[in-house]
């Protein structure tokens, strides 16, 4: 097991690295006069050299990549050139709201899914045909447009929901919940839709097989068989679309955080990709790629501990 | 009797006016309680005065910092921190006589000293701004009076000071890591710590504010809000009570019941950098630059493009500026043939005039200026250009011509901007003995009347020369909750001063 994991660690790590010098040179390679963004139209050629010399831009490309490299090692990346802000601190702020975000989702998606793809694959009928029709709607109707429809009918016509903006929990945790409803509920559709699919597919495939049948002749109850047994060999299909749509809803956030004014990942990825704030660019890429590996990991932790075959691979 | 009934209703009156004076007093001294929710643009960069902004970020800044002079909604200049000031006989040394009843919210008095070490801090900040007080040296003459020595004389110095260049921070804040996450000012409010970095800036009464008629609520509340969807909704639900829309928005929120106040502060057109035909272009023909100018159906642009939103104008000064000449709004009307014929005196008779233009921003309008001005004989390309690197690519003279929308100042800032040869917008430093003359002018005189004079020769003689070719000026649409709010605009900003902002009761 130890071995298994530091095998995964090490790939980690070595994703993270790739990964990152190679948007560090798009990104580098494609920025143009930063200091002018900075500064504005009233900036004279002397001050555009001292803002360029501040954020260290007169030095040679690989020389630049060797200092982040060396300082992101350490948990150091830099100040933001617009913000001047440690970029560290502004991510530390950001990752929780999308991370509670996502994670809010996806436990609700678990737990909504596996309910209806349990009650489609166990029922069938009208059950099934209701889930089936639910995942291509799901599909086919991108979460930014249940967004709009749900800030319209909570926030502005009923007026219960806050249709925008982000309280922290220990400032209210009644606004806080409020404030995450209508993001989640947004988000949460879709994700249920294609998770409920894959455990339907899952149980019934499994329920098909010859060794529940060995359990129903030992005299086990129906239920038994399906929480104690069907449900853990089908888990990891869900585990792998649910772990699937995580990584996919951190990229995903990016439109409901805007849409919303949530504070998150998305919302900072986008304002420092408009500005051309490339060392937070880089951070945002950084911690999302950990994230992603560390998601992976615990997945294939679980599904280790699901299935021992997954062990032995 | 009579002397009883006259002391009785004596006493009354006694009593009656000073239960009036006191009612007045309390009313005066009460704290103001209402709440204002105002969806903002754009979040704070840094509160270190030295990296203040116009524009959207301005009314941060007014709310925890006081600057020594403020401008009136209509321009004007007032005392603030400064009570007076007054300039020597070339306009050059600047002498400030200052408040001595103010304090920062860490208890740190404002004096002389106070404001030269942020003065100081604002030139050597390298901020967006720190240009317009470069070279100024600073002077304490006495703990209430500093002198400012310029190494020109500067006809916007007052207006410079009266933006971003004199906001007063606590001098034991100044220089600090601190200051760029917690302002400490003497500014009518103060940051709460129940802001939420990236989502909310809180402001909170200052209890000991010298200035009560700036201070009209109890709490400010800015949603930080880019997104325009966002700002609509919040603005639909009554999250937020004002905020910035835009043409598309603007219908939904106009059904939502919520009032609109334009505000002209940009135009919109096209910028021509290759006057002296530089960059081998035929933009480098006047005749050429006129005939291109004739080509556009502005009007009908404005409809098109802008939903009807805008004023039409061939002129870059805006109204509130001294240059303005309203005879230049329409002194380019839609005439194709003027335009074919301004061609073919300029050698194209066939037409064929290659212009290549950076496109990418509005689509729309891109197809719009192909097909205007094909239609008179350009052979127009756009090139698609990233929105990040569109403005730095025209400033990098990629381009003999390309779109953009600009800010319209004062006459002599905008002049600064497109005009003389150190302008911004001036690309590729053209120059004209015409502008020269008035700059050299302005420089040797900056009284207002000679400042207007000047610009106003500036200013037709870059609409004649078509320097430049305005479209409209656009608005910027504020769209507010009347029952809540009382809205002024300012002049030459895109939003209201925070103090442009007042409760309905």
């Amino acid at each position: 097991m130890i071995l298994f994991v530091a095998r995964r660690l090490l790939s980690g790590i070595l994703l993270l690295f790739v990964l990152s010098s190679l948007i560090y040179f798009l990104l580098f390679f494609s920025t143009t006069n930063v200091a002018l963004n900075i500064l504005g139209d009233l900036a004279t050629e002397e001050q555009l050299l001292a803002k360029n010399q501040e954020l260290g831009l007169d030095k040679p490309l690989f020389e630049r990549w060797i200092n982040w490299i060396a300082s992101a090692v350490q948990g150091d990346f830099g100040k933001s050139w617009f913000k001047n802000l440690e970029i560290v601190s502004q991510l530390s702020q950001r990752l929780p709201i999308t991370l509670t975000l996502v994670g809010i989702t996806i436990l609700l998606a678990a737990v909504l899914a596996t309910a209806l793809g349990m009650a489609a694959a166990v029922r069938g009928g009208w059950i099934d045909r209701t889930v089936q029709a639910l995942a291509i709607a799901g599909f086919a109707v991108p979460n930014f447009v249940v967004a709009i429809f749900a800030v319209t009918f909570f926030a502005i016509q009923l007026r219960i929901l806050p249709a925008t903006g982000w309280v922290p929990f220990e400032i209210s945790p009644e606004s806080w919940a409020k404030s995450l409803v209508l993001p989640v509920f947004a988000l949460v559709l879709a994700t249920v839709a294609s998770s409920a699919q894959q455990i339907r597919s899952a149980i019934k495939k499994n329920l098909e097989m010859d060794w529940v049948r060995t359990l129903r002749a030992r005299g086990l109850s129906e239920s038994e068989i399906l929480f104690k047994h069907v449900l853990r060999a089908s888990a990891p299909a869900g585990l792998t679309v649910l772990s699937l749509q995580f990584v996919g809803m951190l990229g995903g956030t990016v439109i409901i955080e805007q849409i919303f004014a949530l504070p998150g990942m998305g919302f900072l990825a986008v304002e420092s990709t408009f500005l051309g704030d490339t060392p937070v660019v880089m951070g945002v890429v950084v911690y999302t790629v950990v994230v992603v590996i560390v998601v992976n990991l615990l997945v294939d932790l679980i599904n280790g501990w699901l299935n021992p075959k997954v062990r032995v691979q | 009797m009579k002397s009883g009934l006259l002391t009785k209703f004596s006493a009354s009156l006694a009593a009656v006016a000073i239960a009036l004076s006191m009612a007045g007093c309390s009313s005066a001294e009460q704290a103001p309680t209402q709440t204002l929710n105002v969806g903002q643009l754009i979040d704070i960069r840094s509160w270190d005065p030295s990296q203040a902004d116009i524009g959207h970020l301005i009314p941060l800044y007014q709310g925890v910092y006081d600057n020594l002079v403020t401008r009136t909604p209509e321009g004007d200049y007032k005392p603030n921190l400064a009570t007076d000031w007054s300039w020597n006989e070339d306009n050059t040394v600047l002498t400030m006589n200052l408040r001595t009843d103010v304090s920062f919210t860490d208890g740190a008095k404002f004096d002389a000293e106070a404001a030269k070490a942020n003065l100081d801090n604002f030139i050597n900040g390298n901020g967006p701004y720190a240009i317009t007080l470069a070279g100024v040296s600073v002077a304490v003459v006495d703990s209430d009076t500093i002198e400012l020595t310029l190494a020109e004389a500067n006809p916007d110095f007052i207006y410079f000071l009266a933006t971003t260049g004199s906001f007063m921070a606590s001098p034991a804040a100044l220089g600090t890591e601190a200051l760029a996450t917690t302002p400490v000012g003497s500014g009518p409010y103060i940051l709460s710590p129940s802001s939420v970095p990236g989502s909310s800036i809180i402001f909170q009464a200052n209890p000991g504010y010298w200035d009560k008629s700036k201070q009209k609520w109890g709490i400010i509340n800015m949603v930080i809000l880019p997104d325009v969807t966002a700002r609509l909704n919040a603005l639909a639900s009554g999250q937020v009570d004002v905020t910035v829309l835009d043409v598309q928005s603007a219908p939904t929120a106009e059904s939502a019941g919520k009032t609109l106040q334009t505000n002209f502060v940009d135009w919109s057109g096209l910028l021509i950098f290759d006057h002296n035909g530089q960059l081998g272009s035929p933009l480098g023909d006047v005749k050429v630059r006129q005939a291109m100018a004739y080509a556009l159906d502005r009007e009908a642009m404005l409809a098109a493009i802008q939903q009807g939103y805008g004023e039409i104008t061939n002129q870059v000064y805006g109204t509130g500026a001294s240059a303005y000449l309203a005879e230049l709004d329409n002194y380019y009307s839609y005439d194709p043939a003027k335009s074919k014929e301004l061609l073919a005196e300029a050698g194209y008779p066939n037409g064929g005039v290659k212009i290549t233009l950076p496109g990418g921003l509005i689509p729309p309008l891109d197809a719009v200026l192909v097909d205007y001005l094909g239609a008179v004989g350009f052979d127009v390309t756009i090139e698609s250009v990233p929105p990040s690197e569109y403005r730095n690519k025209m400033r990098e003279g990629a381009y003999a011509a390309g779109w953009f929308q600009l800010f319209q100042g004062t006459s002599w800032v905008n002049t600064q901007l497109v005009a003389t040869p150190s302008a911004s917008w001036n690309v590729l430093k053209s120059t004209s003995p015409v502008i020269d003359a008035a700059v050299a002018s302005v420089k040797a005189d900056g009284s207002d009347a000679n400042v207007a004079a000047q610009t106003q020769i500036i200013n037709k003689f870059l609409v004649e020369n078509a320097w430049s070719i305005p479209f409209y000026r656009v608005p910027q649409m504020l769209f507010y909750d009347q029952s809540k709010v009382k809205v002024t605009n300012q002049v030459q900003n895109a939003v209201p001063y925070l103090y442009n902002y007042a409760p309905v009761n």
